[in-house]
């Protein structure tokens, strides 16, 4: 059985081992923002909570415009500089409808595309907005799936490889240095959660 | 802006926390005219990412009742009921759960139950606390916490839960309640208490 790894609250996770699984359990107005690198069909989620922040911004996947930049650099420094991704928008939905809560859901996937679009990474598929709350599954070479309540689980894009390939195109196809091909499920996440997060760090080293 | 709570603040937040859920299990008793037992609160600083699994499983589908807190302080109480305890507070209210009126009975049981936590808070510290119209969703408990706290906790890495839980003697039939401060809510409560210093 592969490990599947809980991408909680302002987490970043990112697996390209075939058949891990990275799961974000119960998304309301958070955003599951899942990239996908277009050669070694790599994932990386984060678990995005608010669309920016006037702070320092820690941990950076906290935050939808804070949080593109810094997977794309995270992912780029183990599968080298010359990588393609393209995204998947899951979430963003306004459960409540008080004043308090309003349109964080909202603000959220419009600061991910926004940032996106700054990177020029495209969106292969998105399911965001709606009031229902949603859990996010995305399989190294399966698939990104959506589930919500009351209704079966939905795949949102195939990742198999040659499905993959034509929804994106790598500009070039640099293959992936062996060393690195092999990397486990891993998160790179806050101080505070390290005692979770330390087993799954050393196979990176 | 990461903020650690000493323990005697922790301590007064627990012991407004068993008052506050005190003055609501009283409310909840007459309304149901049933016997309601009362847990020891808890009230722990806990990293934004461990947050909902310290309130339960995400994956569990649940009732929330939120209710926005104005005036003196800024933040929001929730009340979340596991499916069988909102099943079982509609049979004792006489409504179908799964109709309209069953959601909105629930509602109202947290309105009520809400509105004396915050009442019994605001009659120890002064605060003038009202409470907003309660919203109430069925969903993951994940969602509905996530939810909640990215609105209360914004820039903090850390947030303070502040936790009880209200069971009908008897049944099996339990409200738990969170009580989540703003940005500035936990110095605000503490303040009229004489904790209000952050090293105190």
């Amino acid at each position: 059985m592969n490990p599947v790894v809980s991408v909680r609250m302002g987490e970043f996770a990112f697996s390209s081992r075939t058949d891990d699984e990275l799961a974000v359990v119960g998304l309301g107005s958070c955003i599951a923002l899942v990239l996908i690198e277009a050669v070694s069909g790599t994932i990386g989620v984060a678990h995005v909570v608010l669309p920016t922040t006037s702070g320092d911004g820690t941990p950076p996947t906290k935050y939808g415009e804070q949080a593109v930049p810094y997977m794309v650099k995270e992912l780029k420094k183990v599968l080298g500089a010359s990588v393609k991704f393209g995204a998947v928008l899951i979430g963003g939905a306004q459960m409540f409808q008080t004043a308090r809560t309003m349109d964080i859901g909202r603000r959220n996937a419009e600061a991910v595309r926004h940032a996106l679009s700054d990177a020029q990474i495209p969106i292969l598929a998105e399911d965001t907005g709606g009031t229902s709350g949603r859990t996010a599954r995305a399989v190294v070479h399966g698939s990104v799936s959506v589930k919500s309540i009351g209704s079966p689980a939905r795949e949102l894009l195939s990742l198999e490889q040659s499905k993959f390939e034509r929804a994106i195109r790598p500009a070039t196809r640099t293959p992936v240095a062996a060393t690195r091909s092999s990397l486990s499920a891993t998160q790179a996440s806050l101080p505070m959660s390290q005692v979770s997060l330390s087993a799954t760090r050393t196979a990176l080293r | 802006m990461s903020t650690s709570y000493s323990e005697i603040q922790l301590d007064a937040l627990r012991e407004l926390a068993n008052i506050a859920s005190g003055g609501a299990a009283t409310a909840l008793s007459q309304m149901l005219g049933q016997e309601v037992d009362l847990s020891v609160p808890l009230a722990a600083a806990v990293p934004l990412e461990a947050a909902v699994e310290t309130v339960g499983d995400p994956s569990e589908m649940v009732t929330g009742v939120v209710l926005g807190v104005s005036e003196g302080i800024d933040g929001l109480v929730v009340l979340l009921l596991k499916q069988d305890s909102a099943t079982k507070f509609c049979g004792l209210l006489g409504v179908d759960p799964d109709s309209e009126v069953g959601r909105s009975a629930v509602g109202e049981i947290g309105n009520i139950v809400g509105t004396s936590y915050l009442s019994a808070i605001s009659s120890m510290t002064a605060l003038s606390l009202s409470p907003s119209t309660p919203s109430v969703v069925c969903d993951l408990l994940g969602a509905i916490v996530a939810s909640t706290l990215a609105v209360t906790a914004a820039d903090d890495d850390e947030v303070i839960l502040v936790d009880s839980n209200l069971t009908l003697i008897g049944e099996r039939c339990e409200i738990t309640f969170l009580l989540l401060p703003g940005e500035g809510g936990i110095s605000s409560l503490l303040t009229p208490l004489g904790l209000g210093e952050n090293d105190g």
